[in-house]
């Protein structure tokens, strides 16, 4: 199984960016085998949706350097601030990615992380989620 | 001569939205307030809005304890629609309270308040080295045995309440879901499971042997005993406790609340805690008031809040939630970082206070209120610590595990209805009270021609870490930081042990994925 997890906050500009990728990919025809996923704010709940994935791919927004509007494509373990990461109330996807190698060392599915910095428009929307499909028939046709 | 410093200390690790401002005189907290950075106003959302709607909005105000708001948004409604829920109702709405409980503690315990004791700051403690072997961030032992454990257990409320955080499968009547047997079966299991994890890695004994335990000297006599004691949860929290004093600190005011909660059927075996002819109860967890551990019968009549030094208008209101209003005053509010605290507003968190003396909440009150052998003794003979007040939290399970396992077998042997019907709810007045993880929390509700016209929410870290009061008396944890020893000012890891017994949760925060600047781009689309 792979899943498209779509992380944040639809209702806080500027965290919304997963949401708003989830709407557009449930308008799209997916492969089989592929499961989209509103991941909203559930952090380490998401950890049910690891399991039994050969692929795992999180949209959410990004912060930090990058060309604003554009898709952008990071390995998943090594796409969050490596400074030390406490568990807390507001846990999100760096936690659980940090997490992750270390609750599944022989059987962690692989991950990418798709997102975009800056401002969220419909353009920015569709190509983010134009990506993850492109990920996943690359993976489906093995390319 | 003395030196005088104060810091303000961002609590971000525990909370988003918590900062603590501290004066140190010679090495010493001498003062202290608590600041909650963020305004909710769930109850201005709530008004106007159809009488039903608290089930869903309410729920959302945390991500962590949200079985609770939805508990006691329901009672609040029961109480307006004059039901009294069957008994299979009860029993879910405890059990699904009580797994939130089980999930809550231990996480609290070792993902956040033992990630202290893997710090530099204690590297030249003996334990040490397996403290960060248990404890560090992501990768400890123990805190990735919570994870998957914790996990697993909360699988029990999707299955019986349809997700969690956030479900809504309470209605006033009782509950919308009617287990099958076989989704009972496979609570069973995953009870079972979490019970013999807990009983193997936390207790490393028996909840059996565990209950034996009913003085300070007992425990003692246990810790000694084995190995199996010693390298548990418990034995190692207690060791690496007692080697740097915990139990110096954090002593705070001496006044407990529980609203109870966890209501009883009117058939069970299950029995109560702290039942007698004086103080009768109602639910697995007694309702009272102590001070130290002497209780008397609760009253929610005597809970009021007060805005002296909160961002509110009618800053001399110190109103009961029923009268209360929550009008944040913009105007009043300065920037972190800007303020005058001395005399002037500080806080986005109203002063809760129970006969007008500010009170906490949690475990330990439960615990007291319950009059438990084990840490009504330790409270006797040291007074309300830290470590008491996290040792609490993390044997709480031991007195709710039996009974879970006693009610999912009622619930498979005993045929009866889960929703009494209720009739359209159009006007009234109604409150529901319960113990959530962090403590005592409460919902007043009144309904006027089909709508909320007043909501008012009291959360347990409205208690704990409430601002000063009317008279200028310190919040609970600001209190218990007073006479607390600081090493370096620069990690004041004394302060955190101390806050953090108090598990506090003020909100959750806005989050986006800090990009690394050594993330490995794979490629630009």
């Amino acid at each position: 199984m792979r899943r498209i997890i779509c992380v944040g906050n639809r209702y806080v500009a500027g965290d919304d960016l997963g949401p708003l990728v989830y709407d557009y990919l449930r308008c799209q025809s997916l492969p089989a085998q592929v499961e989209v996923i509103d991941g909203g704010l559930a952090g380490l709940n998401l950890l049910s949706f690891v399991e039994g994935a050969s692929h795992l791919i999180f949209v959410d927004a990004l912060t930090g350097e990058g060309p604003s509007g554009q898709a952008i494509v990071l390995s998943g373990l090594t796409a969050f601030n490596e400074s030390p990461l406490h568990y807390n109330h507001a846990t999100g996807l760096a936690y659980l990615l940090g997490v992750l190698p270390h609750l599944y060392p022989d059987e962690l599915p692989e991950i990418i992380v798709v997102g975009a910095v800056g401002q969220v428009d419909p353009q920015t929307i569709a190509q983010v989620a134009d990506c993850c499909l492109n990920i996943i028939n690359q993976l489906t046709t093995g390319g | 001569m003395s030196r005088k410093i104060e810091l303000n200390i961002p609590l971000n690790r525990a909370e988003g939205d918590l900062e603590v401002r501290i004066a140190l005189e010679d090495g010493q907290v001498v003062e202290a307030w608590s600041s909650g950075t963020m305004y909710r106003g769930f109850e201005n959302l709530m008004r106007g809005r159809g009488p039903l709607d608290g089930l869903v909005i309410t729920p959302r105000i945390c991500g962590i304890c949200s079985t609770a708001h939805l508990t006691v948004a329901a009672k609040a409604l029961d109480m307006i629609a004059g039901v009294t829920i069957p008994d299979n109702a009860k029993r879910i709405r405890s059990l699904t309270l009580m797994v939130e409980f089980l999930q809550s503690d231990m996480r609290q315990a070792f993902l956040m308040y033992t990630a202290d004791f893997a710090t530099p700051i204690y590297q030249d403690q003996p334990l040490f080295a397996e403290a960060v072997q248990r404890y560090e961030p992501l990768k400890g032992q123990t805190v990735l045995a919570v994870i998957r454990e914790t996990k697993k257990v909360l699988e029990i409320i999707a299955i019986l309440g349809g997700q969690w955080p956030h479900s809504s499968f309470m209605v006033p009547g009782g509950v919308v879901f009617m287990p099958e047997t076989n989704e009972l079966l496979q609570c069973q299991h995953l009870l079972t499971h979490y019970r013999r994890w807990y009983e193997r890695r936390i207790l490393g004994c028996s909840l059996d042997r565990w209950q034996q335990i009913e003085t300070a000297a007992d425990l003692d006599a246990w810790l000694e005993e084995s190995k199996a004691h010693q390298n548990s949860e418990v034995g190692f929290f207690l060791r690496f406790s007692r080697a740097i004093g915990l139990a110096e600190l954090g002593r705070g005011h001496g006044n407990f609340i529980s609203y109870g909660g966890l209501d009883m059927p009117l058939e069970t075996t299950v029995q109560p805690f702290g039942a007698s002819n004086d103080h009768p109860v109602t639910g697995l967890i007694p309702a009272g008031f102590a001070q130290g551990t002497a209780r008397q019968p609760f009253d929610q009549t005597k809970i009021s809040e007060h805005l002296r030094y909160a961002w509110f208008k009618d800053q001399e209101q110190d109103d009961h939630p029923f009268e209360g209003e929550t009008h944040p005053d913009v105007d009043s509010f300065v920037p972190l970082g800007q303020q005058d605290w001395a005399g002037e507003p500080y806080s986005w968190a109203k002063a809760a206070r129970y006969d007008g003396l500010p009170t906490e909440t949690g475990p330990l009150a439960e615990m007291i209120m319950a009059q438990h052998p084990l840490i009504t003794d330790l409270v006797n003979r040291d007074g309300p610590n830290a470590l008491v007040r996290e040792l609490a939290r993390i044997i709480r399970s031991t007195i709710l595990l039996p009974a879970m396992a006693q009610y999912f077998q009622e619930l498979l042997t005993t045929k009866g209805s889960f929703y009494h019907p209720v009739g359209k709810i159009v006007t009234g007045q109604g409150f529901g009270l319960a113990q959530a993880t962090r403590g005592a929390l409460g919902h007043w509700v009144k309904i006027e021609h089909d709508r909320i016209s007043h909501y008012q929410v009291i959360s347990p870290t409205t208690w704990n870490g409430s601002p000063r009061d009317k008279a200028g008396v310190r919040g609970p944890w600001e209190e218990a930081l007073i006479g607390t020893p600081v090493r370096d000012p620069a990690n004041p890891v004394e302060v955190g042990h101390v806050i953090r017994s108090f598990d506090p949760c003020l909100v959750c925060t806005v989050h986006t994925l800090n990009r690394s600047p050594n993330a490995q781009v794979r490629r630009l689309v």
